[in-house]
C-alpha cells in the first residue's frame, strides 16, 4: 500500500515537473544594459540560441534564424554568447557587421547556460508566450530551421507547414532588438 | 516503515514543489564508453557525468557528479601504461546554491566569475586544456545600474593539491554617463609556494567603457604587487593594460586593440591576447610576463551576400628578441541554401635568444550546400608548418578534410587528416580517418558513436562544437537531457 502511495506521489511530482519553465535571467546586452526574461515575455514566441564566436555551425544558423525573425513579427530571437569576456569584442564586432534582427545577450560566466545545462554550442530553446520551454535542439545542421519554424507556427496557431508562396516581409524592430 | 516515512515526506515535498509553476528542474546525464587502440594495458575507459539544476522561486541549486574510471588523459604525450590509482576519479565536480532577489545575489559553492575583461580575475573551467580553474567559496552580487561583485574563495593549490590557494576581491562598475561606464577592481590572491609558505598578489585595477552609436572604446589598467615574505625573495611589481576601439560605418566595421603586460602573470586570470587566433607571444613563456602588441581588424559587408573579414596583429617583448605576428583574411558568402567561407590564416613566432622560429599558415574553407536532396557540409584546411631550431630547419604539411551529412535524423561525419613530410611522401604518409554517427534515439536522448583517430582540440562535427582529447579507438556516448 505504502509503495503504491509512494509511486502515485512520485508520478504526480514527475507530471508537475514535466512542465518546463525557462529559468529567470538577467544578462547584459550589447550596450551593457541588463535584459531580463520578464522583459522579453508577452510578445509571442521566443527563440533562444546559445552561440560562440569560434562555432562555425552557430554562424551558419544565424541567417536562417534571422529569416525567421523577419518572417514572424511576434517572434523574438535572442542570441546568447557564451564567449569568454576577452572574446566579447570579437563576438560583438561579428554581429555588428551583420544586419541581423536579434536581441544579443552575453553570458560569459555561464549563469544561464549552467541553469540550462548548455555546454556545447549551438544549443537552441523555443519558448512559448508565457516562458515555457516547448522545444530544445543541440547543434545546427542546415535544414534544422524547418523544425524551428514548425514549432513557432504551432505556437502562433498557424498551419504547421508554411504556404509555398509565403513571403518574408521585414517588419519593424522590436524595442529590445539591438 | 521508519524508512518509508521520511521518503514519503520527501516525495510529498517534491510533489508540492512540483505543483508550483515556478519550479525549474533540468539536468543532463552523459555516459561514455571508450575503447582505446593505442598501446595501453587498460584500453577500456568509462565515464559518467550527471548534473542537474533546480530552481525554485529565488533559489537555485546545482550539482555535477563525475565518475571517470579511469580518467582519460587529454595530454597527447601522456600514454597510460597501466591503470594507476590517481587516474581513478570519482566525486562532486560542482556544487552550488544561490539566492537571487531582484538585483541581489548570494551564492555559495563552485563559482564561475570574471572581473572586467578577465584580465585581473577569471574563475572558469578551461575545456580546451581540461583545466578546472574554478574557485569555491562565497559570492555576493548586486546587478543593476551599479554592478558589484564580491567574493571570498579557495582553490586547490598547484604546489600541494591538498592545501588551498585563496582569492578574494571586489569589483564594481557604474555608468556615470549614458555613454560612459567606469569600473574598479581590488583583488588579493594568496598562493602556496613550493617552500610551504604563501606569496600574496595584490591587484588594483580600473576600467572605462565608452559607447555611443557607432563608436565603442574600452580601456582597462591594473597594477599587481607580489609579496614573498619569509622567503628572502624580493617583491615584484607588475602592470597590465588592454584597450579596444571599434567603429561602425554602415557596411564597414573596423577596430583595433592594444595590450601591454609587464610581470602581470598570476593564477586565475584570462588575459586578452589581442590577435585573431588567440596565440601567445611564445610557446615557452606564459602570457603576461613581458609583452606588448596591437591588433587591427575590419569586417566589410560586400554586395551580393559576401562579407570580408581582415585581421592583423603583432606582439613583441621589451627586448624585441621575441616577436610574433598573426593574420587572418576570410571571405563569407550566404545566399539561399548555400553558405560558404574561405580563409587564409597565418601565425609566425620568432625567439632570437633561443634561435627559434616557426611559421604556420593555412587556407581553410567551409561549404554548406544541398546535394542529392540532403544537406552537405564540407570543411577543410591545409596547414603548412615551418620551423627552425638553432641550425635545424624543418617543414611539414597537415591536410584535413571533413564532410558532414544529414540523413533525416541520422547525422554522419567523415573526417580525414594526414601529416606529410613533403609532397613526394604522400603515399608513404600516415592517414588518420574517423567517423562519427549521431542519432537521437528519443526526444531528449542522443547516441554518438565515434570510430577512428583524431588529433584533438576544438572540433565542430555534426553541427555541434566541442573540445575533445586526442584519441584513437572507439567511443560510444549516450547523452540524456531532462
Amino acid at each position: 500500500m505504502h509503495k503504491i502511495l509512494c509511486l502515485i506521489l512520485l508520478v504526480l511530482w514527475l507530471g508537475a515537473a514535466l512542465a518546463n519553465p525557462m529559468p529567470e535571467f538577467r544578462l547584459p546586452n550589447e550596450q551593457g544594459q541588463n535584459v531580463t526574461l520578464e522583459e522579453l515575455l508577452g510578445r509571442g514566441p521566443i527563440l533562444i540560441d546559445f552561440w560562440a564566436d569560434y562555432c562555425q555551425p552557430c554562424k551558419l544558423a544565424m541567417p536562417a534564424l534571422n529569416e525567421l525573425a523577419l518572417k514572424y513579427d511576434s517572434l523574438t530571437v535572442v542570441l546568447v554568447s557564451i564567449d569568454a569576456p576577452k572574446m566579447q569584442t570579437k563576438a560583438k564586432t561579428y554581429l555588428k557587421s551583420k544586419d541581423f534582427r536579434f536581441v544579443t545577450l552575453f553570458d560569459a560566466d555561464k549563469i544561464l547556460a549552467k541553469k540550462l545545462n548548455v555546454v556545447n554550442p549551438p544549443h537552441t530553446f523555443i519558448l512559448d508566450n508565457s516562458g515555457e520551454i516547448v522545444y530544445t535542439h543541440l547543434g545546427y545542421e542546415p535544414g534544422t530551421e524547418a523544425e524551428y519554424e514548425r514549432q513557432i507556427r504551432l505556437l502562433l496557431g498557424l498551419d504547421e507547414t508554411p504556404p509555398v508562396d509565403e513571403e518574408i516581409v521585414p517588419q519593424e524592430k522590436s524595442p529590445c532588438a539591438d | 516503515m521508519r524508512r518509508l516515512i521520511p521518503l514519503l515526506l520527501f516525495v510529498s515535498l517534491l510533489a508540492g514543489l512540483g505543483a508550483q509553476s515556478n519550479l525549474v528542474l533540468s539536468g543532463v546525464n552523459e555516459a561514455s564508453f571508450t575503447y582505446r587502440t593505442v598501446p595501453d594495458s587498460l584500453n577500456a575507459y568509462f565515464r559518467n557525468a550527471f548534473s542537474f539544476g533546480l530552481g525554485y522561486r529565488n533559489f537555485s541549486f546545482g550539482m555535477k557528479f563525475v565518475a571517470e574510471l579511469p580518467k582519460y588523459s587529454t595530454s597527447q604525450s601522456e600514454l597510460l601504461d597501466d591503470l594507476v590509482s590517481d587516474r581513478l576519479d570519482l566525486g562532486w565536480r560542482e556544487l552550488y546554491a544561490s539566492y537571487t532577489k531582484g538585483a541581489y545575489l548570494i551564492h555559495a559553492g563552485t563559482i564561475e566569475e570574471s572581473f572586467g575583461s578577465g584580465m585581473t580575475f577569471r574563475s572558469f573551467e578551461d575545456l580546451e586544456f581540461d583545466a578546472d580553474n574554478r574557485v569555491t567559496g562565497f559570492k555576493f552580487g548586486y546587478d543593476d545600474l551599479l554592478r558589484i561583485k564580491a567574493l571570498y574563495s579557495g582553490i586547490a593549490s598547484i604546489s600541494n593539491p591538498d592545501k588551498l590557494d585563496l582569492a578574494y576581491g571586489l569589483d564594481a562598475e557604474y555608468p556615470v554617463l549614458s555613454i560612459l561606464s567606469l569600473g574598479a577592481t581590488a583583488l588579493a590572491q594568496r598562493n602556496l609556494t613550493a617552500f610551504g609558505n604563501y606569496s600574496q598578489s595584490d591587484v588594483f585595477g580600473g576600467r572605462a567603457k565608452f559607447q555611443t552609436g557607432a563608436f565603442e572604446a574600452s580601456v582597462e589598467y591594473a597594477r599587481r604587487e607580489l609579496y614573498r615574505r619569509g622567503m628572502d625573495l624580493p617583491g615584484i611589481s607588475g602592470s597590465g593594460l588592454y584597450g579596444t576601439l571599434s567603429l561602425n560605418f554602415g557596411a564597414v566595421t573596423a577596430g583595433g586593440a592594444y595590450k601591454r603586460y609587464d610581470q602581470f602573470q598570476y593564477r586565475l586570470q584570462d588575459l586578452p591576447l589581442a590577435n585573431h587566433h588567440n596565440e601567445t607571444l611564445a610557446d615557452n613563456q606564459g602570457s603576461g610576463t613581458d609583452e606588448e602588441g596591437f591588433q587591427g581588424w575590419a569586417y566589410i559587408a560586400l554586395p551580393a551576400g559576401f562579407n570580408l573579414n581582415l585581421d592583423y596583429a603583432e606582439a613583441w617583448n621589451d627586448a624585441q628578441d621575441m616577436r610574433m605576428n598573426d593574420a587572418y583574411a576570410g571571405l563569407e558568402y550566404t545566399g539561399g541554401s548555400i553558405a560558404a567561407a574561405m580563409s587564409w590564416n597565418h601565425i609566425e613566432k620568432v625567439d632570437d635568444a633561443l634561435s627559434k622560429w616557426q611559421k604556420e599558415y593555412y587556407p581553410a574553407f567551409n561549404l554548406s550546400f544541398p546535394a542529392w536532396g540532403r544537406n552537405l557540409v564540407l570543411s577543410g584546411e591545409f596547414k603548412t608548418i615551418e620551423k627552425q631550431d638553432q641550425a635545424l630547419e624543418s617543414r611539414h604539411y597537415e591536410p584535413k578534410l571533413q564532410a558532414d551529412i544529414g540523413l533525416g535524423k541520422l547525422g554522419v561525419s567523415l573526417g580525414m587528416q594526414s601529416w606529410w613530410h613533403d609532397f613526394s611522401s604522400l603515399t608513404d604518409s600516415r592517414y588518420w580517418t574517423n567517423m562519427e554517427i549521431k542519432y537521437p534515439i528519443l526526444a531528449d536522448t542522443e547516441l554518438l558513436l565515434f570510430a577512428g583517430t583524431e588529433a584533438g582540440g576544438k572540433v565542430c562535427r555534426n553541427g555541434v562544437c566541442r573540445y575533445v582529447a586526442p584519441f584513437s579507438g572507439l567511443r560510444l556516448e549516450l547523452n540524456t537531457r531532462f
